[in-house]
């Protein structure tokens, strides 16, 4: 199916790696120019250097989104690269103790960091991203919530809610945005090995429950610790699918939407 | 982008005009070969015609899925031409009383009866039917058609909104069951959509409104003053189709139990 993507011009936050690097990928081959960005200069280039190699086009802008600053220059830069930035897609937000320390424990710094790098990178890069959009009645803002935002787990206390804020900012986004040609949607992605995952379930390799590899765990983990529909991790190119897919021009009439990508996990309708 | 589509087979309801005609091409434009159902043979047949025009695969079922018999009757039409379904599309239903937006004490019991036959009733009949031959063959989509009325109040069509939210319930809960199996089970909820129908209203209300006869214009002042939404025009039935070949897609393997409005920001709750 042609999405009709080619031409545009995209900035993939987190894209040096996992869920984003894929996302920038697949849009490459949709003809779409991308801007990759992360905090790793070196695995960032390898991104970029495998969409040049394949045909595609890229650009490289470092940096850490928990510093506005730095998101705003971010911005700047992704700008700059292309002439103008068509589709942002707020990948990046990270876990900030992935070894779930007793809640209490976790000091106000470590909330502050999680809402500055999961919400309010996404929010510098669109405050910078929108206005030309909105100028040329044309956009898309891709916002990665997870279902983490909503459903409960009982622990990771200073994740949750910050998932669950992009979604409302991605929907009150929407009402101001979407007259104008500018849709704005979420995806929820559940269980999916990432970087963050990963070192989660390391954390856990070894203690009562677990096994001690990483593949072992992933499968106790979808079956065993958080049992799910669906028993296993889900891909990388099956969220990258589906950004490409709200992307496209074909989805101009989806907004202020969300689409859960979790193997089936979440329980509320 | 490919979808990976080619050789499957869908019962797409309702397939002979609008949204369910779009989801029946577009599938059929990804290689799918599509089983056609509707009530009106004409219709359905223009819908076969532009199919075939265009290089693809489509069988007519022409009945209606209220009751058991004929619901059977359709499926057997889809298993001995095609011998099995892997893509259901119950898309067959709407609002029974639509057509005059009757005062809730004027709808009778009859009437909620009949509509959750049509909405929810029909699909599940031929859930049945198609979803164990997908789980044998460990790979399914079962996509019901929902809409906004059913998480969102319009403080009208009584008989509707309840079957809506019904079929999305079914839908959330048979997802938990197929998983094992490779089956997904999705509901696509879309907003206000340009179809036959929705330009018949649309003209009614227009004439009562004393709103000039531009459809453009129309759209904008409905979609801006009557149920204020965030694109001010009525969906396309392909924006539809698309998000339903999308799910349907291996590309969506993940994705089940999920709720999707393409509904141009209609939905005001998160």
């Amino acid at each position: 199916m042609d999405l009709f993507l080619k031409g545009k011009r995209a900035l993939v936050s987190g894209s040096s790696s996992g869920l984003g690097a894929e996302c920038a990928r697949v849009l490459a081959r949709e003809g779409v120019s991308v801007v990759v960005t992360g905090r790793d200069r070196e695995r960032a280039e390898a991104v970029a250097k495998e969409i040049t190699d394949a045909g595609g086009k890229a650009a490289v802008t470092i940096g850490d989104l928990q510093d506005d600053q730095q998101a705003y220059r971010i911005a700047e830069d992704a700008l700059a690269a292309f002439g103008g930035i068509d589709i942002l897609v707020n990948n990046a937000g990270r876990l900030i103790r992935p070894e779930n320390p007793d809640w209490t424990t976790v000091p106000m710094s470590d909330w502050i960091k999680s809402f500055q790098g999961i919400i309010l990178g996404a929010v510098c890069l669109s405050q910078k991203l929108a206005p030309g959009m909105l100028e040329r009645g044309w956009g898309r803002i891709i916002n990665f919530s997870s279902v983490a935002g909503y459903q409960a787990l009982g622990q990771l206390l200073e994740y949750g809610p910050a998932k669950a804020a992009v979604h409302n900012f991605t929907i009150n986004l929407s009402r101001m945005l979407s007259p104008k040609g500018v849709t704005v949607n979420t995806i929820a992605p559940g269980m999916f090995v990432t970087p963050g995952i990963a070192r989660h379930m390391d954390a856990m390799a070894g203690q009562p429950g677990w096994a001690d590899t990483r593949e072992e765990n992933e499968k106790l983990y979808c079956t065993k610790h958080y049992p799910q529909p669906i028993p296993r991790g889900g891909r990388p190119s099956e969220i990258a699918a589906a950004v490409a897919f709200i992307s496209s021009p074909r989805s101009d009439y989806t907004t202020g939407s969300m689409l859960r990508i979790d193997g089936g996990i979440s329980k509320a309708l | 982008m490919d979808f990976m589509l080619n050789g499957k087979r869908a019962f797409v309801t309702g397939a002979s005009s609008g949204l369910g005609a779009a989801t029946a091409k577009m599938l059929a434009s990804e290689g799918v070969a599509v089983i056609v159902n509707g009530r009106n043979e004409k219709r359905a047949q223009e819908t076969i015609d532009e199919i075939e025009a265009a290089g693809g695969k489509a069988i007519p079922a022409i009945g209606d899925l209220t009751t058991d018999a004929e619901a059977a009757r359709l499926a057997k039409i889809a298993l001995d031409t095609l011998g099995g379904i892997d893509i259901l599309v119950n898309n067959a239903g709407g609002a029974l009383r639509g057509d005059d937006n009757p005062d809730w004490t004027d709808i009778s019991p009859q009437d909620y009866f009949d509509s959750f036959n049509i909405n929810v009733v029909a699909g599940i009949r031929l859930a049945q039917a198609f979803v164990p031959g997908m789980c044998e063959r460990g790979w399914g989509r079962v996509i019901n058609i929902s809409s906004t009325a059913a998480r969102q109040s319009l403080g009208a069509l009584h008989d509707y909104g309840p079957a809506k939210a019904a079929i999305e319930n079914w839908g959330l809960n048979l997802s938990k069951n197929v998983a094992k199996d490779g089956v997904t089970v999705n509901t696509i909820e879309p907003g206000m959509i340009f179809t036959a129908g929705s330009v018949e209203f649309l003209h009614t209300l227009a004439n009562q409104m004393g709103w000039p006869d531009d459809m453009v214009e129309i759209q904008r002042r409905y979609a801006t003053e009557v149920f204020p939404q965030s694109i001010e025009r009525l969906g396309k039935p392909e924006e539809i189709a698309a998000a339903v070949t999308f799910i349907a897609s291996p590309l969506s393997e993940y994705t089940t139990g999920a709720t999707w409005r393409v509904d141009g920001g209609t939905s005001w709750a998160m």
